[in-house]
């Protein structure tokens, strides 16, 4: 019977913290679906009167929102597209294949993984900066504006990183080599074996690292606003901020924003949530 | 043997090539630079370790090493404390609804930290914002939140906790997961019982765990940056400046190139602190049992 009135209570807990989880996002649903008047006027309000749904058409024109969802739409896609198709490629290797600098190789990787990001991205800005021959460059980088402000500077330093390749290498760990070695004497070729068989079985592994880097670069912040100079090429969550810069007070337009900001990952989590649980459980223990 | 090595290196050579060239030579110039006084328009000039020692004579990064840690402490006991005690509830076996309740927790996780920036700014809005016309309703005094020196940084602390909390209740679910049921039926045969039965079976075992989830907080509070830049710009008077910010201000809008690398060798190494003492740690527990 106190048994009873303990596990009321823990649901409540439960209910109450997955209410406090969600109803900053329904106020900005709500937000964004007032006119300017009715926000000043009932601040306190969940039911808006008139439901301005034209906010939402506003935001395109009185803010970049479609060229901004575009860029990081490319960036997302191009970081998860690179490291989806080279990351389970080194990982099987550094598994599944007995090589010459195997394990220094593996070391390397995993101190690579202990470099916080705010240590390299000083230099990689400059690394994009001074890259030869594009964006006005020389031969030795200098004269114009290289890779800054470019696709290419906001996807490549961010496609590939060390965890991705230590989270395939752990899996295809996992695998049976049997297979493997079933295809090498049927005398497959080595990509073919990887491409065909090894890859297929790692679907769960690679399914992460896509889903992983898809979200880190849409969700990313400080790299866009490193890389990024003009407005043609900034992202969503940079137009936020840039948008919140100029017009701060216009908060009925800046939810409608921020709500289209947040849809895109919220429809991936809903496809995909057994993957990010999965996904997430599986780095803590690999600790 | 030799057949398996056929184009090993094939396979490794893409990934590596970015490895190299994004990772490894960045962690090489930013060392070199944190020596140099380096404003990109001159060549680099080497002044030894001058940079560490003005940062650690520069008020403004201690004010921002306090205020990262200020953040780090409040941070990291919010959210842990509540973390664990959702995952606790989550895997007792009588809670129905576990995913719907995991979903909800997770939202606030895969929604960005300048989306959610800009929710909380327009809740914490001192005039108009939900929270402050919420506490006039109810006659209680207001408070001007992250425009006030003392409340930004719990402010901004509660702000992350309700935007993290979610990842760590996974963390704990599948680390409590891992330990065998019989365990709990054993010591509850013996007559243990609630918190006797947290403290003296769940807690030792996910020991690993507890550890990951404190470390990885650590080094993730001490990253602070987006939402500080957002929402206060390091205000009222370097209140909420925090070290990453600092590194940012200095290598982006001061053009301190040098000076900006020293402080990230700084964070790194604090980083660095707290892996090793968490590597150390789950050894000697896993040597315990």
């Amino acid at each position: 019977m106190s048994g009873k009135i303990v596990d009321k209570l823990i649901i409540l807990f439960l209910i109450f913290i997955a209410i406090w989880s969600i109803i900053p996002f329904t106020w900005s649903v709500v937000s964004s679906l007032k006119t300017r008047e009715y926000i000043m006027k009932h601040p306190l309000s969940w039911i808006p009167k008139p439901l301005a749904f034209d906010n939402y058409v506003k935001i395109t024109t009185k803010f970049r929102i479609g060229r901004d969802f575009v860029n990081s739409l490319i960036y997302a896609g191009g970081t998860a597209l690179i490291a989806m198709l080279l990351c389970p490629m080194a990982g099987y290797a550094l598994a599944k294949k007995k090589f010459k600098g195997r394990n220094i190789l593996f070391i390397f990787v995993l101190s690579l993984m202990m470099i916080p990001h705010q240590v390299t991205m000083i230099p990689n800005f400059l690394i994009l900066k001074f890259f030869p021959l594009v964006g006005g460059n020389n031969i030795l980088g200098q004269g114009g504006t290289g890779l800054l402000d470019t696709y290419w500077g906001l996807i490549l330093p961010k496609a590939v990183q060390p965890l991705f390749i230590f989270l395939a290498r752990q899996f295809f760990l996992s695998l049976p080599t049997s297979l493997i070695e079933a295809a090498r004497i049927d005398g497959a070729s080595e990509f073919k074996i990887y491409w065909d068989i090894a890859l297929p079985l790692a679907k769960p592994a690679v399914t992460a690292i896509g889903i992983f880097a898809f979200q880190w670069s849409w969700n990313d912040f400080i790299w866009p606003l490193i890389v990024t100079r003009s407005p043609e090429m900034e992202t969503i969550q940079i137009g936020l901020q840039v948008f919140n810069d100029e017009f701060g007070d216009l908060w009925n337009l800046l939810m409608a924003a921020t709500n289209v900001a947040i849809l895109p990952m919220l429809i991936i989590f809903i496809i995909f949530q057994k993957h990010f649980f999965k996904g997430v459980s599986f780095m803590g223990s690999y600790r | 043997m030799r057949l398996e090595s056929r184009g090993a290196y094939l396979f490794i050579l893409p990934a590596f090539i970015f490895l190299a060239l994004f990772f490894a030579l960045p962690g090489i110039i930013a060392f070199i630079l944190s020596f140099t006084e380096y404003n990109i328009l001159n060549p680099p000039k080497f002044i030894g370790i001058k940079n560490y020692l003005t940062v650690f004579k520069d008020e403004v990064f201690l004010k921002a090493l306090i205020n990262t840690s200020y953040f780090s402490v409040l941070y990291i006991s919010g959210k842990f404390i509540l973390s664990f005690l959702i995952a606790l509830a989550l895997t007792k076996p009588q809670i129905r609804f576990k995913r719907f309740f995991l979903t909800c927790y997770y939202i606030p996780v895969i929604t960005s930290v300048a989306a959610a920036s800009m929710i909380w700014l327009w809740l914490y809005e001192p005039n108009v914002g939900i929270f402050n016309n919420i506490l006039s309703f109810l006659h209680l005094p207001t408070s001007k939140w992250i425009y006030s020196s003392r409340a930004v940084i719990p402010s901004i602390t509660f702000m992350t906790i309700w935007k993290d909390f979610g990842y760590s209740v996974i963390l704990f679910i599948a680390g409590l997961s891992s330990i065998p049921k019989e365990i709990f039926e054993a010591a509850t045969v013996d007559g243990a019982k609630g918190w006797i039965l947290v403290r003296k079976i769940t807690i030792p075992l996910l020991k690993p765990t507890i550890l990951f989830v404190l470390v990885t907080s650590v080094i993730g509070s001490f990253q602070i940056f987006t939402a500080i830049y957002i929402m206060t710009q390091g205000g009222p008077a370097n209140a909420s400046t925090t070290v990453v910010h600092q590194i940012y201000l200095n290598a982006f809008a001061y053009l301190k190139m040098g000076k900006a690398c020293a402080m990230a060798f700084i964070l790194f190494i604090i980083i660095l602190f707290f892996s090793l003492v968490q590597f150390k740690l789950v050894k000697e527990s896993e040597e315990y049992y």
